[in-house]
């Protein structure tokens, strides 16, 4: 099955408070009070003179610092946001330049907004499941950089932080066993933040009982039940969105929230970012499952099902 | 491989601009408006680029429809359009049946359809899909509508895959440096019929066989010059070669592309 043998996050030194970021942002007192009060976040880095280049690449260095980088045999940057103005056509052939893998084989992944690192590692699973070499690897690499205001203050509800993870995936390896995948993508709201509101309305009706679905099922093809998940890993753009989208209480009792307030919402990067930071922390309990849920504006939901292992988690080399 | 063509359908210079989805720079980039806002354009001046929709849209109408109802939507492109308000992969997951896993390809060039025909294949063997659809797009420059020079028009196909018998079976896809084309190409060469090979921009023409071998030069568009001619000439290929084989060389690194497909019974 699908492992993940390594996953890492970087964030630029520069930390501002969610104050200091609406004011740079042009918000006024009472937006700037509901983002703290109501949505939960409390601060963030940002560093406007970073490159995309320098956000993503850091994270993926410490992994091919661990390994022989001859044997990542894909190299495969996701990113939600898929405009030309903030990722250009070259950009996964710079990354791939950049870190030294001018043998792998290199494309982008997009158009799940924020949900698309979870189907990059399916991707990965079944290109080096189908390829059957089991010393091959893939490498992806994570991290948005929106240059505009419109991308950096989503919907009035998220505001975009800096923050990149990368993950290295193998087929049958000895790390985090993947048990399940599932997604579900509702083209209807593929207008996104751009759809009327009574297409915004609907969606938010819907939500609820599609995520449930989706993560019932991904349960159900690993084998256990939701009871058994320890943690849910899920993206971070604010409590709210996950208040209105898990009704149970015990069910989102088990969701990590805890980056919400330190980090805020990384697009693409938030849920391997999560899960290195409970790894480090060493939070994972070995071989009980747990659960990565996303949702990608535009419509996409996702659960995976993975089981940490002993190695999962361990100190920083 | 059993991933199998069934069937493509092509698109080129739509005569009909679509002037929706491009905001000017100045109002940000991708994604994201408050609720109930309009992105702050007007269409004005020249007629813009179709966009991807309006090419999904022109190539979703003439699909068949027994091939709607893929488990697998792959979008692929060279150049991103400049907006990325529409999630367009999910409009043709939308447009084609509604239950697929949808996403797009891209930031390979001319790779990116070869790339993700690699990724229909991988799943296909691993038992995740046995419907696909693979759209390969390709909108001209914005500036496109003002030039005179041959610059690229809009243009895009959309193929359909399953895993029943028949010709168009999909051999092989792989990628190879400008040194190894020639030898690849050779190898190729049927024992009985000949091998036909689809010339896309940036290949060398002297790469093909001298015997057993013919080439055929796409003259229009660039990112979907080979697949168009696929989608164009696939029912008289079939029926003269046993073997077809798509190729594309990346301009930047020299890297070239091929897919191998068996037409008729050799």
């Amino acid at each position: 099955m699908i492992t993940l043998e390594a996953v890492e996050s970087f964030f630029p030194d520069r930390t501002v408070t969610v104050e200091e970021r609406a004011a740079e942002l042009g918000l006024n007192p009472a937006q700037t009070h509901m983002f703290r009060r109501i949505h939960g976040l409390d601060r963030m880095r940002h560093d406007p003179d970073l490159s995309l280049r320098d956000l993503v690449l850091p994270a993926a260095k410490r992994i091919l610092k661990r390994i022989d980088p001859r044997s990542v045999r894909y190299l495969i940057y996701c990113h939600a946001l898929h405009g030309g103005r903030s990722v250009g056509p070259r950009t996964a052939q710079d990354i791939k330049r950049a870190l030294g893998l001018e043998k792998a084989t290199t494309f982008a992944l997009t158009q799940q907004n924020c949900a698309i690192a979870l189907s990059a590692i399916d991707v990965a699973g079944a290109l080096l499941r189908a390829d059957g070499d089991p010393e091959a690897r893939a490498l992806v690499v994570t991290g948005d950089k929106p240059r505009h205001r419109a991308a950096q203050l989503v919907m009035n509800t998220c505001v975009v932080g800096d923050g990149s993870a990368s993950a290295l995936v193998a087929w049958n390896g000895s790390g985090t066993a993947v048990r399940s995948f599932v997604t579900r993508t509702r083209g209807e709201f593929s207008d996104g933040m751009m759809s009327s509101p009574a297409l915004i309305r609907a969606e938010s009706e819907m939500r609820p009982r599609l995520m449930l679905e989706v993560m019932s099922e991904a349960a159900d093809r690993a084998d256990c039940t939701l009871d058994d998940i320890q943690v849910v890993i899920a993206p971070n753009p604010n409590t709210t969105l996950w208040q209105d989208t898990i009704k149970d209480e015990a069910l989102r009792g088990k969701f990590f929230f805890e980056n919400i307030p330190r980090y805020s919402h990384c697009l693409a990067s938030d849920v391997l970012i999560n899960y290195a930071t409970l790894g480090e922390e060493k939070r994972f309990e070995p071989d009980r499952p747990a659960m990565f849920v996303a949702i990608g504006v535009g419509m996409t939901f996702s659960a995976m099902v993975f089981t940490p292992s002993s190695n999962t988690g361990g100190p920083r080399s | 491989m059993t991933l199998r063509l069934l069937t493509a359908v092509s698109v080129l210079k739509p005569s009909v601009p679509n002037t929706v989805s491009s905001p000017p720079a100045a109002s940000g980039d991708d994604a994201v408006v408050a609720v109930g806002e309009a992105p702050e354009h007007e269409p004005a001046g020249p007629p813009a680029p179709a966009g991807h929709t309006r090419l999904v849209d022109l190539l979703a109408e003439q699909l068949p429809e027994s091939v709607m109802g893929p488990d697998l939507v792959l979008l692929t492109y060279a150049r991103p359009e400049d907006s990325g308000f529409k999630t367009v992969a999910s409009y043709l997951n939308l447009r084609t049946g509604g239950d697929a896993h949808s996403f797009a390809l891209c930031g390979q060039d001319l790779g990116a359809p070869f790339s993700a025909l690699r990724v229909a294949d991988a799943y296909e063997r691993t038992g995740q899909s046995s419907k696909s659809l693979l759209a390969v797009l390709d909108c001209a420059p914005t500036d496109a509508a003002e030039r005179f020079d041959g610059a690229p028009a809009d243009s895009g196909v959309l193929l359909a895959f399953d895993t029943s018998p028949g010709p168009g079976t999909v051999d092989t896809v792989v990628s190879v440096g400008s040194t190894e084309l020639a030898a690849r190409l050779a190898k190729l060469v049927p024992d009985s019929g000949r091998l036909l090979v689809v010339l896309g921009p940036g290949v060398d023409p002297g790469a093909v066989p001298a015997q057993g071998a013919d080439p055929h030069t796409c003259s229009e568009g660039y990112a979907t010059g080979v697949w168009s001619a696929l989608a164009q000439h696939w029912t008289q290929w079939q029926s003269t070669y046993p073997v077809v084989v798509l190729c594309a060389t990346e301009p930047d690194s020299g890297t070239s592309h091929l897919l191998v497909l068996r037409a008729a019974a050799e």
